[in-house]
């Protein structure tokens, strides 16, 4: 990113090829529409390439990437509906746990379980789901995605306890 | 193959190596990716923001070239300085009442020779090159005497040489010649205050004067235009869909603020009931900081 901010256009290009997947990815599974995606990828970048020399070194490359994304994320959820309230996060995830310790094991046919997956990430409330991508998509650590989301460690670490016990429900039933 | 079911070790196995089992899964889930059309337009995107700092490096292309300008410039304005006086020297010739001789055609030349010498005797300015050639042809047209105007003629009276010799021994002052110009008339005068005012001032100003003509005080004219005039806080009279001329400038110095700072700028501005000013300021401060950390509060302010 230096290098780019230098006037090196390969740099760019080379930092482009190799998060430009994971960046979409992370977009298309928060938002969900691909439309919005498109959208939210190029405005990414184009963010990014504006803001190019205010890059610092000390932060790593995804982290920052994500974090704009990010932003862009959260101000598009803004706009589309409201947020649910951590009450109404925890009333879901009362009647989601109950039943889960009840039910048998059972073996899902790969297809089966890769659905399963898509459907429980697309199920999760927005702040679940943009933890669990930036751990599973970016890779990022606790404080990276504490750094990004504005949330503390711990928060960062419920978010993923509540996603993994959604998305165990949705294998479970 | 099923996920694990005890949530502390699913947990662990998400912030292991390649996220577990979870991970795995994830990893097998229809591949996405962006469009070729995105890859184009971002690097595009990427390839003119480089080429945009390009100029920049050879600044002093830049600088040479307005240098070049500034002198071509002066030049020119010389060159027009010099011409004016002799400009203004032809007008009032173009303007001096011209005497033609007329000739008989019968006139022999002897006779031609004498009457042309008459005529110079009687207008000796038009031979010496310019100005009223009498007093009473100065007179038959006050208009081209009152043409050059004091201001114009001045820059030629540091001139020396013949010319200007010639110039100043043959043109009578025009204070002594010329009789007092004819008044305007009272309504071509109040037009041209008018179109003055409106030029100076804008066309709120020229409202207000017609109002103050119209004997209105002027604080019921502002009342009266409510629409158009807005007092400011303070109390001076502006335009009421102008920006102010301020907040560009505090916008700038905002600039120059850390992200903290900046964001405790803006939290301090909501605070005041400056809500759009805060805006403006959040928008920057996103442009230029794409990565910092909106806090909620003042998220909610762009809603």
């Amino acid at each position: 990113m230096l290098a780019y901010a230098g006037g090196d256009l390969l740099a760019f290009e080379m930092l482009y090829r190799r998060h430009r997947s994971t960046l979409y990815r992370f977009l298309f599974r928060s938002l969900r529409h691909r439309a919005d995606a498109d959208e939210l990828f190029q405005e990414t970048w184009s963010r990014l390439i504006a803001a190019r020399e205010r890059y610092r070194a000390d932060a790593k490359f995804t982290t920052w990437l994500l974090q704009i994304a990010h932003n862009l994320v959260v101000d598009r959820f803004r706009r589309q509906r409201p947020q649910a309230s951590p009450e109404e996060t925890d009333a879901i995830l009362r009647t989601l746990d109950a039943p889960e310790s009840e039910q048998p094991d059972r073996a899902l046919s790969e297809f089966e379980q890769r659905r399963r997956l898509q459907l429980a990430l697309e199920e999760l409330p927005d702040d679940q789901r943009i933890a669990f991508l930036l751990r599973i998509e970016g890779g990022l650590g606790l404080d990276e995605i504490g750094e990004i989301t504005g949330a503390g460690r711990e928060t960062v670490k419920s978010r993923l306890r509540y996603a993994l016990a959604r998305i165990r429900a949705r294998f479970a039933t | 193959m099923n996920l694990p079911r005890d949530p502390s070790d699913d947990f662990d196995r998400l912030m292991g190596d390649n996220a577990g089992d979870l991970g795995a899964l994830y990893r097998r889930l229809p591949r996405v990716d962006p469009p070729k059309r995105l890859d184009r337009t971002v690097l595009g995107e990427a390839a003119r923001a480089v080429r945009g700092r390009a100029p920049r490096r050879h600044g002093w292309i830049v600088g040479v070239g307005s240098a070049a300008g500034v002198v071509l410039a002066a030049g020119i304005a010389w060159q027009i300085g010099n011409s004016v006086p002799h400009q203004t020297s032809h007008e009032g010739y173009r303007s001096a009442p011209s005497v033609v001789p007329v000739q008989p055609i019968t006139d022999s030349p002897s006779r031609r020779r004498e009457t042309r010498k008459d005529v110079q005797e009687a207008n000796p300015n038009r031979a010496s090159d310019e100005a009223p050639a009498t007093p009473a042809q100065a007179a038959a047209s006050p208009q081209s005497a009152r043409k050059p105007e004091p201001q114009k003629s001045a820059p030629s009276a540091p001139r020396t040489g013949p010319a200007a010799a010639s110039m100043k021994a043959a043109a009578p002052p025009p204070a002594e010649i010329a009789p007092p110009p004819a008044p305007f008339p009272a309504d071509a005068a109040k037009k041209e205050q008018d179109s003055l005012d409106s030029i100076q001032t804008g066309p709120t100003a020229k409202h207000a004067s017609a109002n103050a003509a119209d004997g209105m005080p002027l604080r019921e004219q502002e009342i009266g235009q409510s629409g158009v005039l807005d007092r400011g806080k303070d109390g001076t009279a502006r335009s009421a869909g102008a920006p102010s001329p301020s907040g560009s400038v505090e916008l700038r110095r905002d600039m120059q603020l850390s992200p903290e700072d900046w964001l405790a700028h803006i939290r301090e501005l909501a605070r005041q009931g400056r809500k759009q000013q805060a805006l403006e300021s959040l928008r920057l401060l996103r442009r230029m900081h794409p990565d910092v950390n909106i806090p909620e509060t003042l998220r909610a302010l762009e809603e």
